[in-house]
């Protein structure tokens, strides 16, 4: 509190004026004034003629840049510091708008009095933390709350404020209190429309701001104005796109009407239009005396609270009975007439006889009430305290819509669904008795339209945590904003390579290169030419999709032959081939030294020394004898990898036929290893590390052989393994390093390798597809020049992504069954 | 006093006159208390036991509502035994013994109703499908026929201008723009004309046959059910739709009709004198179309021409009645008054309206209903008590804001009148603050639209 608010004496009423300043973003202005009637002929009170300042009300989105240099925590510290001053026999400008709301409102003044001497508690820290935590939560507003998606990709969401018009309703000051509330944790910028029948509550806090702190950034994005609604000089002005984002609209169907001739793109109109509120009370309600005197209390709170001039008060109340049977019939009169009752006692910071009563609901009181076949009327010789209205039958009164002044209509209904009917969309409030029904009954009162469900007699003390009229409006009025990261990848990536001397086991299909993994797919690929240096590519996968299965990987390899062009659509060598992925089952069987996988077109032999390759039809034979040790990176899982994963590389000097046509080159067989039941595109390992692969084979012109397989992370990331072998010896690096050149297609041309102290070139004059290239080793910095070259790489940059490998997946969910 | 010429009643000073018609109201009361049980109820409520003075009856007038207080899910239920019953709470004959089972709506209703008991009742237009039911008893109809000539009785030096219409000793050509027959005050109305002054050969209306009360409800219920957007729950029923075909398409083609029958008076009628009943807004839709057509006193110069109604919503100049008397050939009479009441107020030559001491005006209060001084100058809501009625209780509170003066209009009449500026207290309401919609004519169009394709017409 600060010492200037409380130092003053407590303000008399005859100090009260009747001018409500125009506060545009701290800037008070009392200049031009106009003079409005009060509703109901009440007074009057003067406000500068907004057509005249117009102009200056609308900001830019730009300017509220400045509520990003505040925490969530200052504003919440400078919103009860506000609340602290807002004592209503201290607070200057807080009496004002309590006087002159005395005379506008439709409520009297107790009840004005008690409300503005609560309302400030809204303000304190306590109760603002969990208004933030139950309508928005606090992590959105104060910075970008992050989300791992599928792929690991990220999605990071932030909270931030928009530029608003607030059309109020000031049917009770709460509303002024919670919009300004909203505004400040939201961050948003709010010109407020003050309501005729509230015309101060709202620039009273605001003012208060002001004398704590003018240029605080919550005080310079809020303004309050009085202008008549429908005002087109002033409307048709201020709602366009450039100048708000969002028109948050209390009030009557014919004004929110009117507020949609504005409307286009770019303004969002939240409307918190007027609405009913009915009351269900189950046959318990009518059990006994005690009960019916019980349920007269909750119906009269729920209908008196307020001098029933919110849109949560009970009017209309439906009651489980047989209005054939005389008495039950009794006992719902009964439970009339004592509600009646209950109403006019009722104490009168609560709810007391109307400040003014409506006739046209008098005068159908009047009518109905000489007749008790259709209705009973309760109610005392003052129409001033309320009535309540019996139905003899199941029907509500016609004029339902009027009921006001604390009037309500008790209808009894057959049974609970008959009451479930009349429930719509304009049913905001239902009180329901006993809790136990509500229970039952409150999934069928959602889904007819019902928007806010209580147990009887709570109507008014609900609060103002949660939605409203099933909406959240505070997430509304917020402009959620996204940012959306491709798959993390971790800055220093945790992994390791080894060697192994290839043993029989290796090719067992039960190997593993550690706990917790499986074999999550086996390929087999030949890169051969013939004498003529025409290349030839083919592979077959084994397990890699489906256990138990072979396959051709037909979509970018298959078995083709390479001219030697960048064209990248080679043809196919078996028609058969060409057109889908061809599935084998194999037989698999362990002999002494080998390992065969015997299927219908062919047979695949592995053993400790190499490996074989036949077409049952005698189209493709390779022999191949392994040069290098068995090669494993391991991966392990960590931040930004989500599973460990295990690649496994040989390479072996490869001869047979083709078509009859002698060829040599290599055949390597490569692994993965990952948690059971996933395949290889599933894991990190081609999702978001690999940028380049590579294995190649050359040969001195003595019959030496050499070569290598290694990896190239993606992007920026530091990932080299891979390993050489170099005079008989295989070698693991974890730091090669490869430079890539382009042609002007971006296509990959050249590629220069540094592995330990040996550089390779390599030059790229073929393409089996659009990741796929192939061409000869050109120089190296080994002391003399291989002879011949077989190269492969995989190049796919930043194309391969977790979505592009899991269109591929689609295809096998049938047999993955996933 | 009910049988005194009106020249010597609008002589009656205030204490005679009030002195008869205290002694009236009270024995109507001390009767009506005793058979009508919503008057006794009303009574009761009051703590009303005796009438000692006019003041006394103000808080057991009936509200307007009273006469539409039955649930309007009866007619849409169908549950006219229920209707006769509330009916029987309002009036002084008996009506346990009518039999009302099977009535398929207000029309059938109205037959039984008048077939079997002395009733003739009447009804209002029900803008929401709700039609007020006034219990009058043949008795009443009769004299109301009577006092509506009586209406026009002139007084001290003017001429009496039925007198001077009926010189011709002819009957007289009457022209209303409506409907013939029905159980509408307009209707009935046009009965006691055409009976006392008039035949039915020469009666010009619109449409030769009766007006329905049910496609009256209909359309208002489907105009409220515009209005509160809730059209598409309205369900009726093929056969109902289909009963009344006829009607919809000439609610529909009203304009081409009313052309027809403009053109038939103007051929007719043109240089007669007549009577003619009809709304002033539909009186100055024929002044433009007359104007249009060059012509100029329609009818001869005694012609009588009722009119009120108000101008429906229609933008006029300043000059409009001029105009309007120019092409009829005739003045412009007006008279206030309401379904429930027997006699209208009609206006002197100064302007005012005078209601007929056979009604006890009231003004109350507008917030406590208590009625202000029987002097001066009043404005608040406008209640009165009928006197000519024995079957039910002419009691009534309008809804209409009024000024009344007590004495001293400058056309020589004794006795209150009312000043010209009438408004409804329901289109007071709304504050300072309110959007205004105009919602009323566009409601009754939609309504009539919807009707229309309902029907599977084509207008």
């Amino acid at each position: 509190m600060t010492a200037s608010a409380v130092e003053g004496a407590p303000i008399a009423t005859e100090e009260v004026d009747a001018v409500v300043p125009l506060i545009i973003r701290g800037e008070v202005i009392e200049s031009d004034l106009c003079t409005y009637e009060m509703r109901g002929g009440q007074g009057r009170y003067s406000a500068p003629d907004l057509r005249r300042h117009v102009h200056r009300l609308p900001t830019t989105q730009a300017s509220l840049s400045d509520l990003y240099s505040l925490s969530l925590d200052d504003i919440i510290d400078f919103l009860a510091d506000v609340g602290a001053t807002l004592d209503l026999n201290y607070n200057p400008h807080l009496r004002r708008a309590f006087e002159l709301s005395a005379r506008a409102s439709g409520l009297p003044r107790t009840i004005l009095e008690s409300s503005y001497e609560n309302l400030p508690r809204l303000f304190e820290r306590a109760k603002i933390d969990r208004f933030v935590d139950t309508q928005i939560g606090r992590a959105p507003l104060e910075g970008w709350v992050e989300t791992e998606m599928d792929s690991g990709r990220r999605m990071a969401v932030r909270a931030f404020g928009a530029r608003a018009v607030h059309i109020i309703a000031g049917n009770t000051p709460a509303i002024a209190f919670l919009t300004i509330l909203r505004s400040a944790v939201t961050r948003s910028d709010s010109i407020i429309k003050l309501p005729s029948n509230d015309p101060m509550t709202a620039t009273a806090i605001l003012l208060s701001m002001i004398d704590i702190a003018p240029d605080h950034p919550v005080t310079r994005h809020l303004s309050a104005a009085y202008w008549k609604g429908g005002d087109s000089a002033i409307e048709k002005r201020l709602y366009q796109p450039r100048n708000i984002e969002k028109i948050v609209a209390w009030g009557g169907f014919d004004s929110v009407t009117h507020i949609t001739e504005y409307l286009q793109p770019g303004i969002d109109l939240i409307t918190l239009d007027p609405k009913q509120s009915c009351s269900i009370i189950g046959p318990e309600g009518l059990r006994d005396e005690k009960t019916i005197v019980e349920v007269a209390q909750r119906a009269a709170l729920d209908i008196g609270s307020l001098n029933q001039e919110a849109c949560a008060n009970a009017r209309v109340i439906y009651v489980v009975c047989d209005a054939s049977d005389a008495d039950q019939l009794g006992r719902l009169n009964d439970l009339g007439k004592r509600t009646m009752a209950a109403l006019t006692d009722l104490p009168e910071e609560i709810s007391t006889p109307a400040k003014s009563v409506d006739f046209r609901l008098q005068d159908e009181l009047s009518g109905i009430e000489l007749q008790d076949e259709f209705f009973r009327v309760f109610r005392t010789t003052d129409p001033s305290e309320g009535a309540v209205i019996v139905s003899q039958f199941d029907e509500p009164v016609e004029f339902a819509d009027l009921l006001c002044n604390r009037t309500a209509n008790f209808v009894p209904v057959q049974s609970v669904e008959h009451a479930l009917e009349r429930v719509n969309a304009a049913s905001q409030t239902v009180g329901v008795y006993p809790d136990a029904l509500k229970e039952e009954i409150r999934d069928a009162l959602a889904v007819q339209g019902a928007q806010h469900i209580v147990s009887l007699g709570e109507v008014m003390s609900a609060g103002i945590s949660g939605p409203q009229d099933a909406l959240e409006t505070e997430r509304r009025m917020l402009r959620w904003v996204r940012d959306m990261s491709g798959a993390r990848i971790p800055a220093r990536l945790e992994y390791t390579v080894r060697r192994e001397t290839p043993s029989l086991d290796h090719y067992r299909r039960g190997w593993r290169p550690g706990p917790g993994v499986e074999m999550a797919g086996m390929w087999l690929p030949g890169v051969v030419s013939d004498a003529s240096g025409q290349l030839y590519l083919g592979i077959r996968g084994v397990d890699d999709m489906a256990p138990g299965m072979l396959r051709t990987v037909t979509p970018i390899c298959g078995f083709r032959k390479l001219p030697r062009t960048m064209d990248g659509d080679p043809p196919h060598l078996f028609s058969e081939y060409s057109e889908i992925d061809w599935f084998e089952p194999y037989e698999y069987v362990e002999t002494q030294g080998r390992s065969r996988m015997i299927y219908e077109s062919g047979c695949i032999e592995l053993e400790r020394g190499g490996c074989h390759w036949y077409d049952a039809s005698g189209r493709w034979e390779l022999h191949a004898k392994t040069i290098s040790d068995v090669f494993v990176v391991h991966v392990p899982k960590q931040d930004g990898v989500e599973c460990e994963v295990y690649y496994r590389h040989e390479l072996a000097k490869a001869t047979g036929k083709i078509n009859g046509v002698p060829v040599e080159g290599y055949l390597h067989q490569d692994y993965s290893y990952a948690p059971q039941g996933m395949v290889w595109t599933e894991t990190p390992f081609p999702r978001k590390l690999q940028g380049m692969w590579v294995s190649w084979l050359h040969e001195f012109d003595d019959g030496e052989l050499g070569g290598g397989c290694f990896w190239q992370g993606r992007g920026g990331l530091d990932f080299g393994p891979g390993y050489q072998v170099k005079g008989g010896a295989t070698t693991v690096y974890k730091d090669i390093a490869a430079k890539p050149s382009f042609n002007a297609e971006n296509k990959l041309s050249a590629l220069e390798v540094s592995i330990g102290g040996d550089s390779y070139q390599f030059e790229l004059d073929t393409m089996s597809s659009e990741i796929h290239y192939f061409g000869p080793l050109v120089s190296t910095s080994l002391a003399r020049a291989p002879v011949r070259s077989w190269c492969w790489i995989e190049c796919a940059g930043a194309m391969l992504t977790g979505e592009v490998l899991d269109q591929e997946l689609r295809r096998f969910r049938l047999v993955r069954g996933r | 006093m009910l049988a005194a010429p009106r020249r010597e009643l609008w002589s009656w000073g205030q204490p005679e006159r009030e002195a008869a018609q205290l002694e009236i109201a009270r024995a109507r009361f001390e009767t009506l208390r005793e058979k009508v049980s919503q008057l006794a109820k009303l009574a009761d409520l009051q703590r009303v036991a005796s009438i000692d003075s006019l003041d006394d009856l103000a808080p057991v007038l009936f509200q307007h509502t009273v006469y539409k207080s039955y649930p309007i899910s009866l007619i849409t239920k169908g549950r006219f035994d229920l209707l006769t019953r509330w009916l029987d709470g309002v009036t002084s004959h008996d009506l346990s013994s009518v039999d009302a089972s099977g009535c398929t709506g207000f029309d059938d209703w109205f037959d039984k109703l008048e077939a079997q008991t002395p009733l003739r009742p009447h009804h209002s237009t029900g803008t929401t499908g709700k039609l007020s039911i006034i219990p009058r008893d043949v008795r009443e109809v009769e004299r109301f026929g009577r006092l509506l000539l009586r209406s026009r009785e002139p007084f001290g030096d003017e001429p009496d201008p039925l007198e001077v219409l009926r010189q011709a000793g002819t009957p007289i050509p009457i022209v209303h723009p409506s409907y013939r027959h029905g159980r509408h005050l307009a209707q009935r109305m046009l009965d006691a004309l055409v009976h006392q002054i008039g035949s039915e050969e020469t009666t010009y209306v619109l449409y030769e046959d009766a007006l329905s009360a049910d496609i009256m409800s209909l359309v208002g219920q489907v105009r409220g059910a515009s209005l509160r957007g809730a059209l598409d729950k309205m369900e009726l029923s093929p056969e109902l739709l289909a009963r009344y075909r006829t009607t919809i398409e000439r609610q529909a083609n009203q304009d081409r009709y009313q052309a027809q029958f403009f053109e038939r008076i103007v051929k007719e009628l043109k240089g007669k004198a007549v009577y003619v009943v009809g709304v002033t807004a539909m009186l100055y839709e024929w002044t433009v179309k007359g104007e249009k057509s060059g012509i100029d006193r329609l009818f001869a110069p005694q012609s009588i021409i009722q009119s009120g109604g108000g101008m429906k919503g229609l933008v006029v100049p300043d000059d409009w009645q001029a105009r309007v008397e120019k092409f009829l050939g005739a003045p412009l009479r007006f008279g206030y008054g309401m379904s429930e009441s027997m006699g209208a107020a009609e206006m002197c030559e100064m302007g005012n309206y005078h209601p007929t001491p056979l009604t006890v005006p009231f003004v109350l209060d507008a917030d406590t209903g208590a009625p202000r001084p029987r002097s001066g100058t009043q404005t608040g809501r406008y209640a009165l008590l009928d006197l000519i009625t024995e079957s039910f209780w002419g009691g009534f509170v309008t809804g209409d804001r009024v000024t009344v003066t007590w004495d001293g209009c400058s056309c020589g009449r004794r006795g209150p009148y009312i000043d010209p500026v009438i408004e409804r207290f329901s289109e007071l309401e709304g504050g300072d603050d309110k959007v205004s919609c105009s919602g009323s004519v566009d409601a009754h169009r939609e309504a009539m639209d919807w009707l229309v394709a309902k029907a599977g017409l084509n207008p």
